[in-house]
């Protein structure tokens, strides 16, 4: 056992092609990762937060290989993930699952749900006949559901129950770390308080480490321990969710952190007038990405990108008004 | 022509008095009233009450929110006031619906038709599947202009590009022959925002409409919304899921459950005090990120139309329940605040 | 209104109320059975010759009439039956078998492989069917075992498109890269996912490509590129009849029904399970 992190995640690159338009289609790349690093400690919770078009779930997809990456690294627990051959890469999917966010897709419909649960297991050789079956009762059990649950399908199951297997379903093969994209997006309050409540659990029972990609700020405050916040590509905060929520130092995290509805009048979000939608991912700004929504922008935001680096103990971000020179 | 015809005959004929003098701008009049509207759906051969007596109004210049999770009846009690349920799954069973001093229970659908994009307007949750993609933008918002107002198609494209210039579309000149595919999410709901605006509506119902929307592009959006009320007096019914959107926004706040609404009061009086333990729950389930507090989830689901417990609806879930719950509880008003009603035996006593 | 979405009755249960699925499988399934019954039923041998009575009007002792050679009709319409359906069945078969595994492939595989394949379906589409049956039977030579393989080779297109079409839908699902992270090979996430959630649109293009099949059997048949004489099949028949269509037209008539009977069955058949199994259908 070795102290490092869990998951190091070094410069990941991504840039997809879209061939659009006809008769003469155009073809346009969009750098939906631009050098994202992150690490993630043994049972620690890392949020990632940003919005549509961030990356953020892109981040997750690359990291498990599901796509595969342009550059850059990602180690989990001190092996290289994105050039293991296959033997490695299906002993490393045994440590590493995803939970999606929209419950109805992320389940076979035509799969009862004990076979959803089992074809892992019997896949990587890890049980089999009245084993098998004891080991899906105890999943369904661990994740709330009642051990009948398994002789029925997907439909017959409302929308937090099927995020309930599709989190059995990850827990499986018994991982080490869990990436949640929006696990609880697509749920009512009361629901997602259930899941929230039960990720909670599982991830002391199991010295689980999560990453928890989430649009809601609330959600990741309550859930994890540290958070990084990424806007267009890249990776513009990160630090513990206290002091980083507390007192966001990039002016995006603050501009996330004001417009953020909480149920207190007193404490409306900031509703301005002005314009500022987000650029398209296809033609981002040159310099800081950030930098035409800026309040604080200056000559240097739009002509250089500024690197992430050390602002505070424990705390990073990538602006120009931190700079020390 | 014919539109703008009976449009004027179901006013004369359903308002006697103030309602069409003052509809211009009345601070105080109720633009909206809706008296034990009951709604049914089916499922099956079965009509099921899918909203139970529901009362409420706004006038001109609030906006009242009703509040609740999925299948609790505020997206039907939207439909109903706009006459759009799905005919033979959906009906209003009984109730009164008044828009703008016009009984729109009672109207034809001629009538209703004629109200709806003229007096009254709804904006949705998703403004992609909303606007017709084959369509500019332009011709979009100008259509409820030719067909209510009878303008010409050029008077029509003059009054979109200063529409689109109201909800603060950039360049609205050079975009009003754009496609809907066109926009970004946020540039959209503002087109839709346009469209609803057209004829200059007393009442505007608006479906979770930033529900879609990042977080930064939503406070633009309600901003852009709490502006254009302001300005135009209109009265606003936001269906939302979002308490914190509630709370940054509407005057008066409504929360539905099983069809049923179970706590009504101004929004400052709800949030230092929910009362009724659904509203009480929904708050301590809602993680925040302005503080750290523990999250209590509220046990269950909603039990399906046709396993809902007779009397109080939310007896199956609640903490607090007692024998009395399996009567219904009244819509009652807290002891000396006359405003904030609670729809529970045990904390309306 | 999402209740009623979650309480919506299942594919099966909106099949079995369709009155036009139940018709068809009705008609489907009593010609079958004639079929398969052909030699305790046929009241004569097919093929045996009764020189005395040729072009005998329909009677009781025949009761569609006998041909030109005084074989009766009726036996050989039931005797056709086996040939005309059995080839329709396995040409459809080995259609539908080949073209959904290379529109799986194709779809899951994405990239060249699926270029490749996509642009060989578009070639083969721009075939008319029937002209590439006739090509496909006439370099190979008129058998039955030729023209099975003729009329399920003009079918693999079709179901490759169907195939690929579904594949690309499915696999956007998440539940596809949730097998992948599992660890699932390829070859398992292809058949024991992605082909039983694309099964109901095969199944329904099946059943509507039987009709075509059998049609294009029949139609072989009657341009003489059928199955060799004398064994009786419903195209066979009718270009035997069609001879003496003014004097004997019961010759041509009664094979001609069969098949038109077996086309609508197939049809609503297929029509049916398209309403079941499409969402936007249910009522």
């Amino acid at each position: 056992m070795s102290a490092g992190p869990l998951l190091e995640v070094e410069g990941l690159s991504k840039t997809f092609t879209i061939r659009r338009g006809f008769p003469v289609a155009r073809t346009a790349t969009v750098r939906a990762l631009d050098g994202v690093s992150f690490r993630v400690g043994r049972a620690e919770a890392l949020g990632i937060v940003g919005e549509s078009g961030c990356g953020k779930s892109t981040t997750a997809r690359v990291a498990l290989r599901l796509t595969p990456a342009d550059g850059g690294a990602v180690r989990f627990d001190e092996q290289d993930v994105l050039g293991a051959s296959a033997g490695a890469m299906r002993a490393l999917r045994r440590r590493m699952q995803i939970v999606f966010q929209d419950p109805a897709s992320a389940l076979d419909p035509r799969q009862r749900i004990g076979a959803s649960l089992g074809e892992p297991l019997r896949v990587h050789g890890i049980a089999r006949g009245a084993a098998l079956r004891a080991r899906v009762a105890d999943l369904l059990g661990e994740v709330g559901l009642p051990a009948s649950a398994a002789g029925r399908f997907p439909h017959e199951f409302s929308g937090g129950q099927r995020q309930r297997i599709g989190i059995a379903r990850a827990l499986a093969l018994g991982p080490d770390l869990i990436f949640a994209d929006e696990p609880v997006s697509a749920l009512d309050v009361s629901v997602q308080a259930q899941i929230l409540r039960l990720l909670e659990s599982l991830r002391q029972a199991r010295n689980l480490a999560f990453v928890f990609i989430s649009h809601d700020l609330g959600v990741v405050r309550h859930f994890c321990q540290r958070v990084t916040v990424m806007y267009l590509g890249r990776v513009v905060e990160s630090g513990p969710v206290g002091p980083l929520f507390e007192e966001p130092l990039h002016p995006y995290t603050q501009l996330l952190k004001v417009s953020s509805p909480v149920p207190d009048p007193e404490r409306p979000v900031a509703m301005t007038l002005q314009e500022g939608e987000p650029p398209s991912p296809l033609s981002p700004p040159a310099g800081c990405h950030f930098h035409p929504r800026c309040p604080h922008a200056f000559d240097r935001c739009r002509a250089e990108a500024p690197p992430l680096r050390e602002a505070a103990p424990g705390r990073a971000v990538a602006c120009h008004l931190y700079a020390q020179a | 022509m014919s539109e703008a015809a009976t449009n004027g005959a179901a006013t004369n004929g359903a308002a006697p008095a103030p309602a069409r003098a003052g509809a211009t701008r009345v601070p105080g009049a109720d633009l909206l009233r809706v008296e034990g509207l009951t709604t049914q759906i089916r499922i099956g051969a079965t009509w099921f009450d899918a909203v139970r007596e529901v009362s409420f109004a706004v006038q001109g210049g609030e906006t009242l929110a009703l509040v609740g999770e999925s299948g609790c009846g505020k997206s039907l009690t939207a439909l109903s006031i706009m006459g759009l349920l799905a005919p033979r799954v959906g009906r209003v069973a009984a109730g009164r619906i008044t828009v703008d001093g016009v009984d729109m229970t009672a109207a034809s659908e001629r009538q209703r038709e004629a109200m709806r994009g003229d007096r009254l307007a709804m904006i949705f949750q998703e403004p992609m599947t909303s606007l017709n993609p084959v369509l500019t933008v332009g011709f979009q918002i100008g259509e409820a202009l030719t067909r209510h107002r009878g303008l010409s198609r050029r008077a029509a494209r003059a009054r979109a590009i200063a529409l689109l210039d109201r909800v603060r579309v950039p360049s609205a000149a050079a975009r009003i022959d754009a496609y809907p595919h066109q926009f970004s999410g946020g540039m959209r709901q503002r087109v839709m925002i346009a469209m609803a605006l057209a004829c200059g509506p007393r009442v505007l119902v608006a479906d979770e409409p930033t529900t879609a929307l990042d977080v930064t592009i939503q406070a633009q959006v309600l901003a852009l919304l709490a502006d254009i009320q302001r300005r135009e007096g209109l009265a606003v019914l936001l269906i939302t899921h979002n308490l914190g959107v509630v709370a940054s926004v509407a005057d008066r706040v409504l929360v539905m459950y099983g069809g049923d609404v179970v706590e009504s009061a101004p929004v400052r009086a709800f949030f230092a005090r929910p009362t009724h333990p659904y509203a009480e729950g929904l708050l301590r389930a809602m993680p925040r990120v302005d503080r750290v507090q523990e999250l209590a989830a509220i046990p269950g689901q909603v039990p399906t139309l046709g396993e809902m417990p007779d009397g109080c609806r939310f007896q199956s879930r609640c903490p607090l329940r007692v024998e009395r719950c399996r009567e219904r509880p009244p819509l009652a008003a807290l002891p000396g605040r006359p405003d904030h009603a609670v729809r529970c035996w045990v904390r309306a006593a | 209104m999402s209740a009623a979405l979650a309480s919506a009755p299942s594919a099966w249960r909106r099949a079995t109320r369709s009155p036009g699925l139940v018709v068809g499988l009705a008609v489907v399934v009593a010609v079958v059975a004639l079929a398969l019954a052909a030699p305790w039923i046929a009241p004569y041998d097919p093929n045996e010759q009764d020189v005395l009575s040729p072009l005998a009007p329909p009677s009781a002792a025949h009761w569609f009439g006998t041909d030109f050679f005084g074989r009766d009709v009726l036996s050989r319409v039931i005797w056709g039956a086996r040939i005309s359906l059995s080839v329709g069945f396995l040409a459809t078969a080995a259609g539908v078998v080949a073209g959904t595994v290379i529109g799986i492939v194709a779809g899951y595989c994405g990239g060249w492989t699926d270029r490749l394949i996509t642009a060989a379906t578009d070639v083969l589409l721009s075939f008319p069917q029937l002209i590439m049956g006739l090509l496909l039977v006439a370099v190979l030579g008129p058998s039955i075992g030729n023209l099975i393989l003729a009329i399920a080779v003009t079918a693999v297109p079709a179901f490759i498109r169907i195939a690929r079409g579904s594949t690309l839908a499915m696999r956007q699902r998440d539940f596809v890269d949730a097998c992948r992270a599992l660890g699932f090979s390829d070859l398992r996430i292809m058949f024991g996912h992605l082909l039983p959630n694309i099964m109901d649109e095969v199944v329904v293009l099946a059943s509507l490509w039987l009709a075509t099949a059998i049609r294009t059997e029949s139609t072989l048949a009657f341009i003489g590129l059928g199955v060799p004489p004398p064994t009786a099949t419903w195209g066979g028949i009718v270009r035997e009849g069609f001879d003496n269509l003014l004097d004997a037209p019961w010759l041509s008539i009664f094979p001609s029904l069969a098949i038109l009977a077996v086309m609508i069955g197939l049809n609503l058949i297929g029509d049916g399970l398209r309403d079941a199994t499409d969402p936007r259908g249910a009522p």
